[in-house]
């Protein structure tokens, strides 16, 4: 039973570092729907190193989420000149590219993938997620997060105040591959096995949902949302058997009753004020 | 052998440009990426593999069976996914469309299982040689139906009111509304007709590849949107642009290339697009910044 609750407990930490992977993104008012391609990245990076040349877990799994960060800063290069709908678009097709590219990289085993990789440990996962929370809270505190609120409440404001958007955008990004990227190397090593399969289309919404559950207007919220729809499955299991019917339906549900998020900071308690949701004066595209 | 290729990448590329103009009409009104469009179509053929299997009936009741059932999807999908939800939140919609497409998908595999599924041919006919090419009767039905059907479409965007009333609202729904536009109703017949369109897809697909599973919905909508976003996004005809560019580079990479390619190109391609014609092929309207 130990390890049972071991197990759920590395998969909660690795889930709760993929929805701060997207957190990044979506609390500068983008979303990505390719996040899933950095955790592949990540995933084959670390796993190639452990299982090839023998490097101990740790330094292949923070090579993993370095590799994927240069992936990310590659991919936000020409992706953030695009707006919303389109940045959703080819998030989406470099997500798609990355299945094909695993597909047929025979090296690292093409369709079948990779196997024999082991390790992964709950503190050492849990490491992982303290660095993160760790690193949000400080930038929370410093100009940079000051800068994150500007861009997610107004950007051309922010822009007009001096903030380089654009930087801010794409160090996000790259920042959000990281963290995809350890999760990814984490998991290889959790799971025992990896293909190309795993890092599909289904596993870029499960952070979605996990994001929009928690809200993005405190990081906070993302680590609740994966928290809670991670260990509730488990501890109902009848949940189990239906997980995707009630995923689904409940991202419908959420859509339609509170698209902001479950979780939001009211207005008026934060220094900055908003609730960091997409109006109208955030994403002009949208109000036709 | 180039000729006869190029030709099967316009049949296979006729049926993602009707697919994809129902995709695109919804974009073009409402500006909603419609993740769901293809369980409209994986739905219409399972509703002509049971009705071939329930009762004898001839093509033409396939057809409409497939249409209805797809326009059902469809209509669900603007309840659950417009209707219901706030616009003040861009991505809400589409979020919405993803969970609907995952639903109904998730809903097939329960009510018909995940194995591949034969489906017989609708329609039959005898090969006829028109040169170097070599099409069915089924395949020639194939490109009459959607070149019909494309005309149709335009002139009911270009002759009939309803249609004025359409591009009215993909122009400026406020304005729209002004100018007398019953809205709501315009928006209801967008999502029929793109439902209708992505049933007649659906049966023209299966002509093609004579499968279907409960999964092949979602890759359908997301090869739809990449579609539609090389031809330019609201575009009526660049969707058919790209729609039969699409076919034709997927049958020219299995045939001259590799088949595990053949996503990645069409990927490629779109990629490559966005970078330096972000508007599309046949775009005016250059994606806003915020």
């Amino acid at each position: 039973m130990a390890g049972y609750f071991e197990s759920v407990a590395i998969l909660v930490g690795i889930n709760i570092l993929q929805a701060l992977g997207l957190f990044t993104v979506k609390s500068l008012g983008q979303i990505s729907l390719g996040h899933a391609g950095f955790m592949a990245v990540g995933a084959y990076t670390a796993s190639l190193l452990t299982l090839r040349a023998q490097w101990p877990l740790v330094p292949a799994v923070l090579a993993g989420g370095a590799v994927a960060g240069v992936a990310g800063a590659l991919v936000g290069l020409p992706a953030l000149r695009l707006e919303k709908l389109y940045l959703a678009t080819m998030t989406l097709a470099f997500l798609l590219i990355t299945e094909v590219f695993f597909s047929n990289f025979d090296y690292a085993g093409g369709l079948s993938g990779l196997s024999g990789m082991a390790g992964t440990r709950a503190p050492l996962v849990w490491a992982f997620v303290a660095a993160a929370a760790l690193y949000f809270w400080l930038v929370g505190r410093a100009r940079l997060g000051l800068a994150h609120d500007a861009v997610r409440q107004d950007e051309p404001v922010a822009r007009a105040m001096g903030v380089d958007t654009t930087r801010l955008k794409l160090q996000a990004f790259a920042t959000g591959a990281v963290l995809m990227g350890i999760a990814g190397g984490l998991l290889a090593h959790h799971l025992f096995y990896i293909e190309p399969g795993l890092f599909g289309f289904s596993a870029a919404v499960l952070p979605v949902i996990w994001v929009i559950f928690g809200g993005i207007t405190t990081f906070w919220g993302p680590i609740a949302g994966a928290a809670v729809l991670t260990i509730l499955p488990e501890v109902v299991q009848p949940l189990k058997d239906w997980y995707l019917f009630i995923y689904a339906a409940s991202l419908v549900a959420v859509m339609i009753v509170r698209p902001q998020g479950l979780i939001v900071r009211r207005r008026g308690t934060s220094p900055s004020g908003g609730d960091g949701a997409l109006r109208p004066a955030e994403a002009p595209g949208a109000a036709r | 052998m180039l000729a006869q290729q190029i030709f099967n990448g316009l049949l296979l590329g006729s049926t993602y440009a009707l697919f994809a103009l129902g995709l695109n009409l919804v974009l073009g009104a409402l500006n909603l990426l419609n993740f769901a469009h293809g369980e409209a179509l994986m739905v219409a053929v399972y509703a002509v593999l049971m009705l071939q299997a329930a009762a004898h009936v001839s093509g033409a009741v396939l057809v409409l069976a497939a249409m209805a059932a797809a326009a059902a999807v469809s209509m669900a999908t603007y309840l659950f996914a417009f209707r219901w939800v706030n616009k003040e939140y861009w991505m809400a919609g589409a979020l919405s469309t993803i969970g609907i497409s995952i639903f109904t998908q998730t809903l097939g595999a329960r009510l018909w299982g995940t194995d591949q599924r034969q489906v017989p041919d609708i329609i039959r006919g005898p090969a006829v040689s028109l040169g170097p090419v070599t099409a069915t009767g089924a395949q020639l039905l194939l490109v009459a139906v959607t070149v019909l059907l494309m005309v149709l479409l335009h002139l009911l965007l270009t002759r009939t009111r309803v249609g004025r009333g359409m591009r009215a609202l993909a122009e400026n729904r406020t304005t729209a509304m002004l100018m007398g536009v019953n809205v709501e109703r315009m928006i209801q017949g967008t999502f029929l007709v793109a439902g209708i369109m992505a049933g007649a897809a659906g049966v023209l697909l299966t002509s093609v590849y004579n499968t279907v599973t409960p999964f092949v919905g979602l890759n359908l909508s997301v090869k739809g949107i990449v579609a539609i976003t090389i031809g330019g996004m609201g575009n009526t005809y660049g969707a058919i642009v790209a729609g039969l560019l699409i076919g034709v580079l997927e049958t020219l990479t299995v045939a001259y290339g590799s088949a595990s390619y053949r996503d990645a190109i069409v990927f490629a391609l779109l990629v490559v697009i966005l970078m330096v014609r972000p508007q599309g092929l046949l775009g005016v309207r250059f994606p806003e910044r915020a």
